[in-house]
């Protein structure tokens, strides 16, 4: 069967020695696989067929009441080709738990089967929820190098953000790393606080990259760290000139608002900060039904008026 | 530097009207000329989409058009023995497929036709010590969890199995400064997640612990110019946040904080009067899931062609008064 072959002809490449370090799924009506320099690729046509070849013999073996070591080394196998094709088949990475569990597969071999799966589906939920577990599950056994693992995972978190705009699962995954393990640690929330800001520049819009910013903010003020108030300040600044640069950013006014509300300052201070707020806004008091607008202008009002109206609630303490 | 518009403009010739003979058509055909590949690629949804389809119909009235024998038989053999449901037969339990196999079975009134007690088991040994729910024995936290909990169990007469108090203590540990939800504490506020949390306080009847003045304005800020949904600022707007959105407002009673309209015009205007069924946006392909929630948004806008729906539960509202269900709503 031309599946079986090109199954095992798969399997060998994933195997073997080779570092693969790319996945593409390519639009061809051929049965196509290459490994070229690393990069893996397989025709649609072909990941189809493989797809149901797997699929078939996978669930085979999974509800065989007991299996033996070959099952075992077969089911991983089948595993990894079907989640190379599906990321978000569940029932395949709980297979592949267990398979950790009794050290069929190793972690650093798992973590490595994952990054090169996330080459080809940046935002797959399923793969960050087994990354998640396996973390977990490799800080239970040795907690030695908990800084080291999250200093990888936030950049594979960002690499992933970097692949497919406004990633939600690879930044919620970055902000868990955060909080669960990094939030007490000065320097990895500077250095993050650094390293976001070059890619802030590249994603204007982009809410997951504000909210980011917000937690570590919060974590800083969290853990007194003598600068907060100094990076808070710095982050308005850096805010209110991009509103002012890119007009009509709904995810920049909406940070500001958080910037406003939770600043480390005292009563006072913030009386003085909402006056000079309330002064920057009116500039963009204009009637947004006014012709002659472009779109982005006309967002730049509107989301100016909102931003009124949130200075006038917190002032009255209302939020 | 170049603005990517963040909204869409309906085009000029989109629908107006709601084909509901078409959708009715596009769920009851939807499957059988899936080819095997297609088949087997969503194999890990497939209780989901069939509660999905199930819904629509009833919406549209038109439940009869399915064979209910089959689906509760599907149903059936997706429990595994003394525990969940997975998503197809030898799919591994999980509480999503677990809360899809109790809704469908309600709005069925066939509940008794599985092993109740272990679904019920099943769910509750998924709630942690602080009172968040992982999806199944591998531990992934996440508040769609809760909800999935509270509801499968609040539709089986059973929430005294679970620990209410500490569950809703985890749900607000996820409330963010906006007033809004993300996934876990410490993640970005997103619609499908403030559905998931709103839901499980007005099942719990904690809505009062919820800024509802802050989290109506956000909710109410997802609506763009061409009248459709966001799930966060500056996405696109898409179908399926008409219901996670307006169900959360109609549940704080801030519905009218939106522009009913253009959100009726946006949704009309994402049906495919070819095939049937409902897409994301305009011009996209349709799925069941959009088609659900398009059609689940109509009803919760007013439209009386259709049977009203829940807005916690999405599901029929008729069925949720057969069970006797309060849920807390605020006016």
């Amino acid at each position: 069967m031309e599946e079986q072959e090109e199954y095992a002809k798969l399997i060998k490449i994933l195997t073997g020695q080779e570092y693969i370090d790319e996945l593409g799924i390519t639009p061809n009506t051929q049965c196509e696989l290459v490994f070229i320099d690393g990069k893996l690729g397989i025709s649609s046509t072909l990941s189809k067929k493989l797809y149901i070849y797997a699929h078939k013999e996978f669930f085979k073996l999974r509800s065989k009441p007991t299996s033996t070591d070959c099952d075992s080394d077969e089911i991983n196998k089948l595993s990894m080709v079907l989640l190379l094709i599906n990321p978000e088949c569940y029932t395949a990475w709980n297979t592949r738990k267990e398979l950790i569990v009794s050290k069929t597969i190793t972690s650093s071999k798992e973590f490595q089967f994952m990054n090169l799966i996330l080459t080809c589906y940046p935002r797959s939920a399923e793969l960050f929820s087994h990354r998640r577990w396996l973390i977990q599950h490799v800080i239970k056994s040795n907690d030695n190098e908990i800084v080291a693992l999250c200093k990888l995972e936030l950049k594979i978190a960002a690499r992933a953000a970097d692949r497919y705009y406004s990633n939600y699962i690879s930044w919620s995954h970055r902000c868990w790393i955060l909080r669960t393990y990094l939030s007490n640690n000065p320097e990895i929330l500077l250095n993050e606080l650094d390293d976001t800001m070059s890619w802030l520049s590249l994603h204007i819009s982009d809410s997951n990259i504000y909210y980011y910013r917000q937690q570590l903010l919060t974590f800083l003020v969290k853990i007194n760290h003598v600068d907060s108030k100094k990076l808070w300040k710095r982050e308005l600044q850096i805010n209110k000139e991009m509103i002012e640069y890119y007009e009509g950013r709904e995810a920049m006014w909406l940070f500001r608002r958080f910037l406003l509300a939770k600043i480390p300052e005292n009563d006072e201070e913030k009386k003085v900060l909402y006056h000079q707020e309330m002064k920057f806004v009116n500039q963009y008091n204009q009637d947004e039904g006014t012709s002659g607008f472009t779109w982005e202008q006309k967002r730049q009002i509107h989301f100016a008026k909102s931003y009124q109206i949130f200075i006038n609630l917190i002032k009255s303490d209302l939020l | 530097m170049g603005t990517p518009q963040s909204d869409i403009d309906i085009p000029a010739n989109s629908p107006t009207q709601l084909w509901r003979i078409k959708h009715r058509d596009y769920i009851v055909n939807y499957g059988k000329s899936k080819d095997d590949y297609e088949y087997c690629m969503s194999e890990y949804l497939r209780i989901n989409g069939v509660y999905w389809g199930i819904t629509t119909l009833c919406l549209l009235d038109q439940l009869d058009q399915l064979n209910k024998t089959d689906v509760i038989s599907f149903v059936k053999s997706c429990q595994h023995s003394s525990s969940g449901f997975g998503a197809s037969p030898n799919h591994d339990p999980h509480i999503l497929s677990t809360l899809s196999a109790i809704q469908i079975l309600t709005i069925y009134d066939a509940v008794n036709e599985i092993d109740v007690e272990s679904a019920i088991e099943f769910v509750r040994s998924q709630q942690q010590s602080d009172g968040s729910f992982s999806g199944d024995k591998w531990g992934e936290i996440d508040n769609r969890f809760s909800f999935c909990a509270l509801a499968c169990l609040s539709l089986l007469g059973r929430l005294d199995a679970i620990n209410v108090d500490n569950a809703v203590d985890f749900i607000l540990k996820c409330m963010n400064f906006d007033g809004a939800f993300g996934c876990k504490p410490g993640s970005e506020s997103h619609s499908a997640q403030v559905y998931c949390c709103v839901g499980s306080l007005a099942i719990t009847g904690r809505l009062h612990f919820l800024n509802v003045d802050a989290l109506g304005w956000w909710l109410s800020e997802r609506q763009l110019p061409s009248g459709g949904l966001n799930g966060r600022p500056e996405k696109l707007p898409d179908v399926c946040y008409s219901w996670w959105v307006l169900s959360s407002l109609a549940i704080i009673g801030k519905l009218h904080w939106i522009k009913r309209e253009k959100l009726i015009t946006f949704i009309l205007a994402c049906q495919d009067n070819e095939t049937g069924g409902i897409a994301d946006k305009p011009g996209d392909l349709v799925d069941p899931f959009h088609t659900l929630f398009g059609i689940a948004g109509l009803s919760l806008l007013g439209d009386t062609t259709l049977k009203q729906v829940n807005p916690v539960y999405c599901m029929p509202e008729d069925v949720i008064h057969r069970l006797g269900l309060k849920v807390q709503m605020l006016n």
